[in-house]
């Protein structure tokens, strides 16, 4: 099983905590859903202002007519769609690991060598100082050692900036002589390399040559173009896609007055299978008629097939639940790895003596170990008697 | 055979939204508990998902000087159902007392609304134990709830089974 992927996979605010823009944190739980703690999807606004993912919100009020936030009365049909929110949602989405990764805080720092630093010590005078005097910085004392080093900087430092009588030209940004830019007719002729250099115009303008604001332009103008799909995104949001097909919602049904065959009829029509008990119908009906009433709040609804796919998933999974028990534990590694974090400031996994089955099964997992993984499958049931026995039953049958 | 039917059955489940969602909540929660590393609560994860134990201290208060445990499940149809709580003795790490307080039962069970019918969605692990925190630093009397004996007496495992009835809103 590979639930490591799983958990790479898990998205949380917590992630912009240790980037250097850790107040990203409230944007992105803000765009979260308050149930299910996903970004938004098919995000409605209730009539009290607070919004859910439309399934989230619609699962809760079958069972409690209620704003989970404030407990103000709220019905199915009090759901407004907000789509600008989605769009929102959306677009945030798609820049989040663009985000992240543009944030992060390296992980090893790199070692400065002595030179490096004292050229950084020497660059921030260079900046206090308007005057581009070259002796006002040798000056101190202390710093005679370093001439050599110094020197050299200021080597480099007049083959990057133009000199006073250059300038750079705001079109081409080659450097020239001011003569050639301000007497002849260069600048008419000069014509751009791209259009991007030419959209760079404007700053590079106003503060001339700056090698480093030149290479932030260069990558700039490069990320934009390595990420072409943004531009039509974009496009996209400012005319959003009306779902071009008819959906209509379905209806609740009042199955006590619906005769099985009709029952079936209904579900024949929504391409449903018509197997099971009477209360397997019903509930795939009720399961479907949420899936396809919140896929029609989305501004890009999904093919009723991977509704019907999610639909048989969701079947199967109480098949399996209530016959043999579901994959509650995680595989032992990602599990220890996932521990191992959470046990840094933690003590160490404790057992009671109430959780002597938890001894048992640790036995059988010894037993189990040079076995296949049809075995392993089978101990999630037992590690987790109580719960099964109790709560689990109780709400599967209601 | 048994084989391949057994990790057919494995990739359904990989594919489910639904026990799907529940973990991710779950493991964003714990991540969350491990961030914010609340003072005196202390959350002890298992290898079960669904179980976890969480060491109280109470500051300020006379009545609570130990270290209290409580067990908590969370079932299936979480966040939909609040999780289970209850307190409960360890002799392995000398937890010996269940906390004296007007609506926690002698067997660890918890009289409180937000384990039953205040429980929503967007509380969450991290809430439940600031709130069990509270209820306990803020009593200043030393008793059982009156029903205690009988209630103890036939009270179900799982308290969740129980049908309490809130009539006290000053604690």
């Amino acid at each position: 099983m590979n639930i490591l992927g799983d958990l790479n996979n898990i998205t949380d605010p917590l992630d912009f905590k240790d980037t250097k823009v850790p107040k990203l944190f409230e944007i992105d739980s803000l765009l979260r859903c308050h149930i299910c703690k996903e970004f938004l999807s098919a995000p409605m606004l209730t009539n009290c202002g607070h919004t859910f993912c439309s399934v989230c919100i619609r699962k809760y009020l079958i069972h409690t007519p209620k704003c989970p936030i404030c407990s103000k009365e709220l019905r199915e049909s009090n759901l407004c769609r907000n789509v600008l929110l989605e769009q929102t949602v959306l677009s945030y989405k798609n820049l989040r690991p663009d985000l992240l990764e543009n944030l992060q805080i390296p992980k090893e720092i790199p070692q400065i060598s002595n030179s490096e630093s004292k050229e950084q010590d020497v660059e921030v005078i260079e900046n206090i100082d308007d005057d581009d005097d070259v002796v006002i910085i040798e000056e101190p004392k202390k710093r005679k050692s370093e001439a050599n080093n110094i020197g050299q900087l200021f080597k480099k430092q007049k083959e990057k900036q133009p000199g006073k009588d250059k300038s750079r030209c705001p079109i081409c940004q080659k450097i020239f002589h001011r003569d050639i830019l301000e007497q002849t007719t260069h600048i008419d002729t000069c014509s751009p390399k791209s259009e991007h250099d030419s959209s760079s115009l404007p700053n590079s303008s106003l503060s001339p040559s700056s090698p480093k604001k030149k290479q932030d332009l260069q990558t700039r103008s490069s990320t934009s173009n390595q990420n072409s799909p943004a531009p039509s995104s974009i496009s996209f949001h400012f005319q959003p896609k009306e779902p071009t097909t008819d959906l209509k919602k379905l209806t609740k049904l009042d199955f006590s007055s619906l005769s099985n065959s009709a029952l079936k009829q209904r579900l024949t029509k929504l391409e449903l299978p018509v197997t099971g008990t009477r209360n397997q119908m019903e509930a795939r009906y009720n399961e479907y008629l949420i899936l396809w009433n919140a896929n029609c709040d989305s501004i890009n609804p999904k093919n009723p097939k991977i509704l019907r796919k999610s639909l048989s998933q969701w079947e199967n999974s109480l098949k399996f639940k209530n016959n043999s028990g579901d994959d509650k534990q995680l595989d032992k590694n990602s599990w220890n790895q996932l521990i191992s974090q959470a046990k840094k400031s933690a003590l160490k996994v404790k057992k009671d003596n109430k959780d002597e089955e938890d001894d048992e099964k640790n036995d059988t997992n010894v037993d189990l170990k040079g076995n296949d993984e049809v075995q392993e499958t089978n101990d999630p049931d037992e590690s987790f008697p109580e719960l099964k026995t109790s709560s689990q039953e109780q709400f599967f049958n209601a | 055979m048994t084989t391949s039917i057994l990790t057919s059955t494995l990739q359904t489940i990989k594919t489910n939204w639904q026990t799907m969602s529940v973990r991710q909540r779950l493991l964003k929660e714990y991540r969350t508990l491990e961030h914010n590393n609340l003072d005196g609560i202390n959350p002890i994860l298992t290898e079960n998902l669904h179980l976890l134990y969480a060491d109280i201290k109470i500051f300020d208060n006379e009545l609570y000087q130990d270290t209290y445990r409580v067990k908590i499940m969370i079932p299936e149809q979480y966040p939909y159902v609040s999780p289970v709580v209850i307190f409960m003795k360890s002799t392995e790490d000398n937890i010996n007392t269940i906390p004296i307080h007007p609506h926690i039962y002698s067997n660890g069970h918890i009289c409180l609304d937000l384990l039953g019918p205040a429980w929503t969605p967007i509380q969450t692990i991290n809430s439940l134990l600031i709130s069990l925190q509270s209820i306990l630093a803020s009593n200043s009397r030393n008793e059982r709830p009156s029903d205690d004996e009988k209630y103890v007496a036939k009270a179900p495992k799982n308290p969740s089974k129980t049908r309490f009835v809130y009539h006290d809103e000053t604690i």
